[in-house]
């Protein structure tokens, strides 16, 4: 058995083999005491006293690492903000907070991933609108399928990582960044057509590249 | 019995530098009761400390707290799942709505704001948008483009024009249609090329450059061919005429796309319901004096700012901006 790594940052003095427990009114077993609380039990019991509280608490705790996630996926700013703004829509519409067994921060990552790729899925393979379904199942918690979601990011960093120098700058201006083709243009000395065939290259190397996911 | 792994290990893994045995040491890892917790815990904290980017958070979190406003419908549907249809939230919610669509503007609005997205101009604006084709629209002043914001593409590639812009549009793969719809119920379908749209209160003309187009209206059904170098108006009640493009048409855009003014004696009042009537623009001439000055002569203009600038100068008025309509009024600084 290796011994316990060293870690740098406070909160990780909790006993690793802690189960985290965080349904409502179970108190969190074996916190020692000098662990900072989770802050997942604080946004859970805000829940509790004011429900609109609880989720702007939710939000502002989790809508940027989401956003940074969901962006390894798309590569895209502004798709990455509406993905997650529009699994929060679905979190206080559907009320999950009194329905969700898991922490919230396993659920709403979950959701995200899950999300992502139907986009991509949708994005490259032209399936149907109807088909784009982010209902929460319960084998999403599975290693194999966190690990496959994991990959398919990966995947996506792999291909873009490879494109040449100008290929790749062009796509990240464009894409990630949303700026126009003209603007692109200007900024790097070449023509629009130019522009319009970075990008399509990359796009077909993405394409290709997923379509073995 | 528990596979011992560190912060460090996952961290490398969520970089895409875990080696093969690393990742099946995770899976093991991941199969153990309360790891999967972990593994989220130390992805946010990897997140946090390596953001691909940094999101607004308050605009964001108002964003989100103005679509939640829009007018309440209980989500009686959507917890149980409809049966059969697989949805995004919204449809549920949008089901629950269309029986109090048309008797709540506001709900109307919201379920726009969700399914679509809009690009605006405002007086004397204009930009350049880029769609997930790879087509350009470039939107003239006060206009405004309404795309759907998922599925274009997916079945087909709609938008939805009020105002003018020029489309620049991909040829895809799958010979998949653009089509640009216009409020009287026109609709401009191309494959892949250069069109312009103009469509306001007065009807809708389009003018193409490149390629292929069909256009049809409610009158007109049965699409028409339209070639490179024609011109194609809708008028008001349907009927479609397509004629060539002048020789001075053909060799300047910009010629095509002026609108003339013929004023004789107009008064201002008259002249202001003209430029409403051509470029859609609301403006008000609240001082009556003003509102029956007169102008005489012949105006091209693109845009309404252009032919305001001029008549500002004519009349002693000056134009002022505000929200979405224009004011005239007297210019105080008379020399007289």
């Amino acid at each position: 058995m290796t011994p316990e790594p060293s870690e740098h940052l406070p909160d990780e003095e909790k006993n690793p083999e802690r189960p985290i427990d965080p349904r409502p009114g179970t108190p969190e077993a074996t916190v020692p005491d000098n662990a900072l609380p989770d802050r997942e039990f604080f946004i859970r019991k805000t829940f509790g006293q004011d429900a609109a509280k609880g989720y702007e608490l939710l939000f502002r705790t989790y809508y940027q690492p989401l956003c940074s996630h969901a962006a390894r996926f798309v590569y895209n700013k502004e798709i990455a903000e509406d993905l997650v703004t529009e699994i929060f829509l679905n979190f206080w519409k559907k009320e999950l907070h009194t329905c969700i067994a898991t922490t919230f921060r396993a659920y709403l990552f979950t959701a995200v991933r899950n999300r992502c790729f139907t986009y991509l899925r949708w994005e490259f393979n032209k399936i149907r609108q109807e088909e784009l379904d982010d209902d929460f199942l319960s084998d999403m918690l599975a290693p194999d399928h966190i690990m496959e979601m994991d990959e398919l990011y990966m995947q996506v960093e792999r291909a873009i990582h490879a494109l040449p120098p100008q290929c790749q700058k062009v796509f990240i201006l464009s894409r990630f960044e949303g700026k126009s083709y003209q603007e692109i243009a200007g900024k790097l000395g070449v023509t629009v057509k130019g522009v319009e065939w970075h990008i399509s290259k990359a796009l077909s190397v993405l394409r290709r590249s997923l379509k073995q996911n | 019995m528990n596979t011992p792994l560190s912060k460090e290990m996952l961290f490398t893994y969520f970089a895409g530098q875990a080696t093969v045995l690393q990742k099946q040491l995770i899976e093991e890892w991941l199969g153990e009761p309360g790891n999967t917790e972990r593994y989220f815990e130390w992805l946010q904290e990897w997140e946090n400390s390596h953001p691909q980017f940094l999101p607004d958070i308050g605009e964001a979190f108002k964003n989100v707290q103005a679509l939640l406003k829009a007018p309440s419908l209980t989500d009686d549907g959507t917890r149980a799942g409809a049966a059969g249809a697989p949805s995004l939230p919204w449809r549920n919610w949008l089901r629950i709505a269309a029986a109090v669509l048309l008797m709540a503007g506001g709900a109307y609005y919201y379920r726009d704001a969700i399914l679509y997205r809009h690009y605006r101009t405002g007086y004397a604006q204009s930009r350049t948008i880029q769609l997930s084709d790879g087509s350009r629209v470039s939107l003239l002043a006060n206009s405004d483009l309404k795309l759907p914001r998922w599925g274009f593409g997916s079945i087909g590639r709609d938008v939805y024009l009020t105002g003018e812009a020029g489309f620049v549009v991909t040829h895809q793969v799958d010979h998949q249609p653009f089509t640009v719809h216009t409020p009287d119920q026109g609709k401009v379908t191309v494959l892949g090329t250069e069109f312009f749209v103009y469509t306001r209160k007065r009807g809708t003309q389009v003018v193409l450059s490149k390629g292929k187009v069909q256009i049809s209206s409610a009158e007109m059904v049965q699409p028409l061919d339209m070639k490179p170098g024609e011109k194609a108006s809708v008028a008001s009640d349907g009927k479609i005429a397509i004629q060539p493009l002048t020789v001075t048409e053909l060799k300047d855009p910009a010629v095509w796309q002026e609108h003339h003014f013929h004023f004789d004696h107009t008064t201002l009042a008259d002249a202001s319901r003209e430029l409403n009537a051509v470029f859609g623009l609301e403006i008000v001439v609240a001082d009556p004096a003003l509102a029956a000055r007169q102008v005489t002569g012949t105006f091209k203009a693109r845009q309404a700012d252009e032919l305001l600038s001029v008549l500002s100068e004519m009349l002693d008025m000056r134009v002022l901006v505000g929200g979405d309509r224009v004011r005239l009024v007297p210019d105080s600084t008379d020399t007289n």
